[in-house]
């Protein structure tokens, strides 16, 4: 057996059919599944059996604990040279498990093979992200270790579904249990600090991106801005002592996350959540490591107290999109 | 069935194990079973648990390390009695910790937590003791009720877990602990559960809480994982506490402006130990998650300071400077709140 599927399930009865059907259509056979349920209170069960899925192993979790901490429990079984990592609401082209193998295969120096990814989402047009937008293809599917760094430090272009990984990447490290929302970022940068990365601009995995309700997605954006920097914490005691694999990695971090700040806070003003951005573009100016940041978090903070003004506020939304398409 | 499940998470604890154990074998209540959750050790803690040979103790397995939150939840699932208490191996307790805390359970049946004094222990060494008793006297009764518990915890957690023995109603109100939190997760636990219920206190000391440098309060404090964490607490409360829902009045910004003042006493610490960029990011953070215009001026006046002073020609007075304003701070902070 080559490869071990990984999958975190907690309440999925409405995607598993779709994500196993996906693993099933694989033109590449030497695969086995390890269904990790989280707790589940629905017929996630029922959908897992009627999938008649061969080689596929269910373990329960006896509470619900959350997906990276059921993703390291079921690492503690896998014996085979890869693993991927396949959430229950994503799902793959059939194609995916052949290309990202016979990459990995060429190449021993690589710790992980990534494809372009698909990211549905309900009311929005789909797009495709993934290395090969900072890495063309052309040339060559090898990106050598410090390129792959210098593209993951300031933003995270993989998604999880469009990933496989040799398996000692995750002998040495496991998903970060105290970042929920930027775990597997972590995991690249440490993979591609470990070795080169395997690209491919094919379109071979879809990552389906959910729409939050109001009050869960404000909340959820001040606890990812807390990811974020507790990463960059992280980072920084890991790269300490001239540990740094490029140049400045921690500066160049910072800067990312600061702009990812700043985006949202600007996406907060044009959807009328003014005290949430004012929240966001303090964090961005605590942290800004150049001019150009904190003279853009300070003039949307300047800017958020003018649209306070009863005459503004009606101007708001054509000023904001000025203003995030000059930047 | 037992009245008490004790929960021993466990990794690599074999040091301190036998004595946390031995401390739960000499319990004057008897009525309790014991579940060591090994997460995956790689030393002697097997053994020294299979050495107790004593019926009540049994062990679960983890196949692989994971976050020791993640490994106190699945705990948590092994407890059916009415009573749960948490034990981390290199604690202990005095042998009436059970009795005590039952028997104020018992007659309490609105409280759901009971807890006691707990002695900190630092190399080796016994020193204060901590506890809800020290924001609650007991001469007011030993319930302290739902609301003022999340009050008087605002300011710090006052409870380590060694000192709680908890209804299992707790854990099926509150199911887990924040799996985000590792330094910070019982906290939060607390002040979620102290706004909506009441809470035993008793002042004696039958818990004792290690401190060493190798434990993870320790090295989490050196690489600011410990302030994230606070900031963490902070915004989760902000966003549950808002409006209707506050605990006690203004409950949202006392929970932002105790966060703001936690970083700003880490930051003052840092600039004495000379550790001037950690100090001045943690004294932006203050600023960033301050409430008040009062705060936000303080936590800008403090970064100034460490601009001026935490370099250069003036870098010398940073420490006597750093500790005046250590001690100068909570009267301005009251002045200002």
């Amino acid at each position: 057996m080559s490869v071990t599927i990984l999958m975190p399930a907690y309440n999925g009865a409405a995607f598993l059919a779709r994500s196993l059907k996906s693993i099933s259509e694989q033109t590449y056979r030497d695969w086995r599944v390890f269904v990790g349920d989280d707790g589940s209170t629905d017929d996630s069960h029922a959908v897992i059996a009627r999938s008649g899925l061969p080689r596929l192993t269910l373990r329960h979790n006896a509470r619900n604990i959350g997906w990276a901490q059921t993703v390291n429990l079921l690492l503690a079984d896998v014996d085979t040279e890869y693993v991927a990592v396949l959430h229950q609401d994503d799902w793959w082209e059939p194609s995916f498990l052949a290309t990202v193998t016979a990459m990995m295969d060429r190449s021993p120096a690589s710790v992980l093979a990534v494809t372009a990814a698909r990211v549905v989402h309900p009311s929005r047009p789909d797009a495709v992200w993934g290395l090969h937008q900072g890495w063309p293809t052309e040339q060559g599917s090898t990106c050598p270790s410090s390129v792959a760094v210098s593209l993951l430090l300031p933003a995270d272009p993989i998604r999880c579904p469009a990933v496989l990984a040799r398996t000692e990447l995750y002998r040495k490290y496991s998903f970060d249990e105290s970042l929920p929302y930027a775990c597997d970022w972590l995991m690249w940068l440490r993979a591609a600090v470990m070795g080169s990365v395997e690209v491919s601009a094919e379109v071979l995995a879809n990552y389906q991106l959910h729409e939050a309700s109001q009050t869960t997605s404000l909340t959820r954006a001040s606890l990812t801005t807390i990811d974020l920097l507790r990463m960059i914490e992280v980072l920084r005691t890991e790269w300490a002592g001239g540990r740094e694999p490029v140049k400045d990695a921690i500066g160049k971090l910072t800067a990312g996350i600061t702009d990812e700040i700043l985006a949202d806070a600007g996406l907060k003003i044009e959807g009328g959540d003014l005290a949430g951005a004012e929240v966001q573009l303090r964090f961005a100016r605590a942290i800004a490591p150049s001019i150009r940041q904190s003279v853009l978090g300070l003039a949307g903070h300047h800017g958020i107290s003018l649209l306070r003004l009863p005459l503004m506020a009606s101007l708001s939304t054509p000023i904001t999109r000025l203003g995030r398409r000059l930047w | 069935m037992s009245q008490v499940t004790v929960l021993v998470p466990n990794y690599n604890g074999a040091v301190y194990l036998r004595e946390c154990l031995e401390s739960i074998v000499a319990q004057t209540f008897a009525d309790w079973e014991l579940v060591v959750g090994d997460n995956a050790s790689t030393d002697a803690s097997l053994s020294i648990v299979a050495s107790m040979a004593d019926r009540r103790i049994r062990t679960v397995r983890r196949p692989r390390t994971i976050g020791w939150v993640a490994n106190v939840n699945l705990l948590l699932a092994e407890a059916s009695t009415p009573y749960v208490a948490i034990l981390h191996a290199d604690d202990w307790w005095q042998p009436a910790f059970l009795e005590t805390t039952v028997a104020m359970l018992q007659a309490a049946p609105r409280s759901l937590v009971a807890t006691c004094a707990g002695r900190v222990v630092r190399a080796g060494r016994a020193a204060e003791s901590v506890g809800l008793f020290q924001a609650w006297p007991v001469s007011l009764g030993s319930t302290c009720p739902a609301g003022e518990v999340a009050r008087l915890l605002t300011r710090r957690n006052l409870m380590p877990s060694a000192t709680v023995l908890a209804r299992a109603e707790l854990y099926r109100r509150f199911p887990r602990y924040e799996p985000a939190l590792p330094l910070l997760g019982d906290w939060l636990m607390w002040l979620r559960a102290g706004a909506t219920t009441d809470f035993e206190v008793t002042d004696s000391v039958l818990a004792n809480y290690r401190m060493h440098a190798a434990n993870q309060s320790a090295s989490a404090e050196a690489n600011n994982l410990w302030a994230m964490d606070v900031l963490r607490v902070g915004r989760i409360l902000q966003a549950e506490w808002a409006g209707t829902a506050a605990p006690y009045p203004g409950a949202a910004k006392a929970i932002a402006a105790a966060i703001a003042n936690d970083l700003l006493e880490r930051a003052a610490l840092r600039m004495e130990r000379g550790e001037y960029e950690t100090a001045r990011l943690l004294a932006r953070l203050a600023w960033a998650t301050a409430p008040t215009a009062g705060q936000r001026m303080l936590a800008r006046l403090g970064e100034l300071g460490i601009r001026l002073f935490g370099r250069g020609p003036l870098g010398r007075f940073r420490q006597p400077l750093a500790g005046m304003a250590r001690r100068v701070k909570p009267a301005m902070q009251r002045s200002l709140m």
